[in-house]
């Protein structure tokens, strides 16, 4: 009777110490079963979803860490995507052509900053550096002079509308509403080739399990009570002798990086992005997985915006005309039941671990105390 | 020598050479053996006493090195850094808002070990001075705390020359716990390389700031949960962890029951022999209790400055001030 409880105990205290390490072999594993069971067609599907799974792992640390609502991931979603799309495309071309949407312009000399991106290096570091930088200039700016809450996320939500009128506007150059499409290869693998779309699976995957690693190392480290800090109590941190800016800038810079890396494997994993990909609306649904995941927790993100991208692939190909409908009814239901998101319901575990423990140790009691009764008699 | 004089003294010189050089034999002899189990006995004595002062030694470094502990852990409050010359002077300072004067040309000194209140009626510009003081509200005029100018410095610059304040609802974290929101106000001088790490363990810092501000219970509790009294200490004792000479208190007592008032007091009496502290109040009993010096503001200018029987028997601020409740 004693023993195995003993056993039981130790292993949870093993589990619970190496949490992280057994979870991340488990989601290794995983990683590496989905190949054997899903087809190169739904591989592709998760590997989409694991693009926008980025993004939210982002969101989860500006937002739900950091206080920032972002309603315009989009933006550096889109400078990482096309970016990449650039890259792809002069990879394709022989020397002295153009892509066939500048042809028909007339355009006949490839514009400056596509030759930027013509080497390889520079356009993977470029996918998140590019995002990065210019999410902290545009936070310098924004931070420094105070501007948060609800203004903030006008303010995001303007920049990324914006974003899209841009690229549509230049359609000489980035081809507008159209976007960029057509890519044969990544990087000197051809695109067609299922083994290749399973390796591209399988960056995906290890760049979202990367940046769930380290935005765990933050949230574990001093940055993430900073992180905490900045939201809950601005200017008790600024009277602490912390520039609130500096840090708020860091955490929106790197959602930004988290979500041009997204958006720079969306590009080879789906074939096409174009405005649509990036405007308001595909911003906002970007939070839809935060918040049903929930936002302040580390999985949460990751975890409800698989759930959602694969609801919606399900429930729009069944129901093309229902599912806005359904996903603003998810919506309402986990705003009105489950605030924090389906992360709230992770303390339900422990909670009913507890009560069955509770229960049994309660019963034992009983039983021991009859006993010594009996005993007694 | 008793041997020789029975022998009597007609001995020849030889003779007694002899004897004398026998006797001096027999009394080398014995001498010797005297004199080695005297030098062993001096041996082992000083082999003793260096056991002894080896150990005398060992005792005063243990010792020296309990009171360097000790030293260590009073300076922690009393001794660290203060200095007679840690005074706030605060000179012409003057703020404005559209037009409404709400300091006007303002004098003020308070030195070291000074727990000085500011009182005045509503408006009267007490709240304005500690934000113009920090760096919240821009000023003219001049403010030096150790001989630094804080006006026109950004405030977390102003927090690290050692000017802390707390505001009139007490501002912690409230999702991490009291020991993090004080590894939170510890941690302002770190490097960037260092705010990526763990921090691990609680610093003898901020265990004897827990114990001083009676919160070591509570260490691993939220913030949020704490009743307001605590959470005032909580915000005075992430003021002390960041080693603050000069704290800035608005309103701490309000809202706290007699007894967290009365511990409150003690506190900032205790904080303040080595640090310069000024309490903007409301509460006169309060003031009574704990004031060094008093200041009486009224209508953005210093009316009365004194003790607090001075100021309880100037007419002028009994009659603007203290009239009503007297």
């Amino acid at each position: 009777m004693n023993a195995p409880t003993t056993s039981s105990g130790v292993a949870g205290a093993f589990i619970s110490k190496y949490r992280a390490w057994f979870g991340t072999a488990v989601t290794i594993v995983l990683i590496f079963l989905m190949p054997a069971v899903l087809s190169t067609y739904s591989l592709g599907l998760l590997a989409k979803y694991l693009c926008y799974a980025m993004v939210a792992v982002g969101i989860g640390l500006a937002w739900g860490q950091g206080g920032m609502l972002t309603l315009g991931q989009g933006m550096f979603f889109g400078l990482g995507a096309y970016v990449m799309a650039i890259h792809l495309k002069l990879e394709e071309l022989g020397p002295g052509e153009v892509p066939d949407f500048m042809a028909q312009y007339g355009i006949t000399q490839l514009p400056g900053f596509w030759e930027l991106f013509r080497n390889p290096v520079i356009a993977a570091i470029s996918v998140a550096v590019v995002p990065g930088v210019i999410a902290a200039i545009l936070g310098i700016l924004v931070f420094g002079r105070g501007v948060r809450g609800a203004y903030f996320a006008i303010l995001s939500q303007a920049l990324v509308a914006a974003f899209s009128v841009l690229l549509i506007g230049q359609s000489k150059t980035t081809g507008g509403a159209n976007g960029l499409s057509d890519f044969s290869g990544f990087f000197g693998y051809d695109l067609t080739d299922p083994a290749n779309k399973t390796m591209i699976y399988f960056i995906c995957a290890f760049l979202t399990l990367g940046m769930v690693l380290i935005v765990r190392w933050i949230r574990g480290s001093f940055m993430g009570e900073l992180i905490i800090g900045v939201r809950d109590q601005e200017n008790r941190m600024k009277f602490l002798g912390y520039n609130p800016a500096s840090i708020k800038v860091f955490a929106f810079s790197l959602a930004a990086m988290f979500a041009g890396i997204g958006g720079a494997m969306f590009v080879p994993v789906v074939g096409i992005i174009s405005p649509s990909d990036i405007g308001v609306t595909p911003s906002i649904l970007m939070l839809a997985g935060v918040v049903i995941g929930g936002r302040t927790t580390l999985l949460g993100p990751v975890i409800g915006t698989l759930l959602v991208r694969f609801a919606e692939t399900q429930l729009s190909d069944a129901y093309p005309s229902a599912w806005t409908y359904i996903e603003g009814l998810m919506f309402i239901l986990v705003i009105a039941f489950a605030p924090m998101g389906l992360g709230q319901f992770k303390g339900v575990w422990p909670w009913l671990v507890e009560k069955i423990k509770g229960g049994s140790v309660g019963a034992t009691a009983a039983g021991a105390a009859g006993q010594a009764k009996a005993v007694e008699a | 020598m008793s041997a020789n004089d029975i022998n009597g003294g007609n001995v020849s010189d030889n003779d007694k050479e002899t004897t004398v050089t026998e006797n001096t034999t027999n009394d080398d002899a014995l001498d010797a053996a005297q004199l080695r189990e005297e030098a062993r006995q001096m041996r082992d004595e000083a082999r003793r006493m260096r056991d002894e002062v080896s150990r005398m030694k060992d005792e005063i470094v243990s010792e020296r090195k309990r009171m360097e502990d000790l030293k260590d852990e009073l300076s922690v409050l009393d001794d660290r850094g203060g200095q007679w010359s840690d005074y706030l002077e605060v000179k012409g300072l003057h703020v404005e808002f559209d037009g409404f004067v709400a300091v006007k040309n303002l004098d003020l000194t308070v030195e070291h070990g000074d727990l000085r209140f500011l009182i005045g009626p509503n408006g009267a510009g007490k709240t304005t001075i500690i934000d113009a003081i920090t760096g919240l509200t821009p000023a003219t005029g001049s403010a030096t705390f150790r001989g630094e100018q804080l006006l026109g410095k950004k405030p977390n610059d102003i927090v690290k020359l050692g000017v802390g304040r707390t505001f009139q609802t007490a501002s912690v974290v409230e999702e991490l716990s009291v020991l993090e929101n004080l590894q939170l106000a510890e941690g302002f001088r770190k490097k960037t390389s260092d705010l990526f790490k763990k921090v691990k363990g609680v610093s003898q810092n901020i265990q004897y700031m827990l114990d001083v501000t009676g919160l070591t219970a509570d260490a691993y509790k939220p913030a949020g949960i704490l009743p307001h009294g605590k959470k005032q200490w909580l915000e005075i004792g992430m003021l002390l962890v960041q080693d603050a000479h000069l704290l800035l208190l608005d309103e701490p007592v309000a809202g706290m029951t007699p007894e967290e008032r009365q511990q409150t007091g003690e506190l900032l009496k205790r904080c303040s022999r080595n640090r310069t502290v000024i309490i903007v109040e409301h509460d006169m009993d309060f003031m009574r209790q704990f004031a060094d010096s008093v200041t009486v503001l009224n209508q953005g200018e210093v009316l009365a400055e004194g003790s607090v029987e001075e100021i309880q028997n100037n007419d002028e601020v009994v009659r603007i001030y203290l009239g009503g409740g007297e």
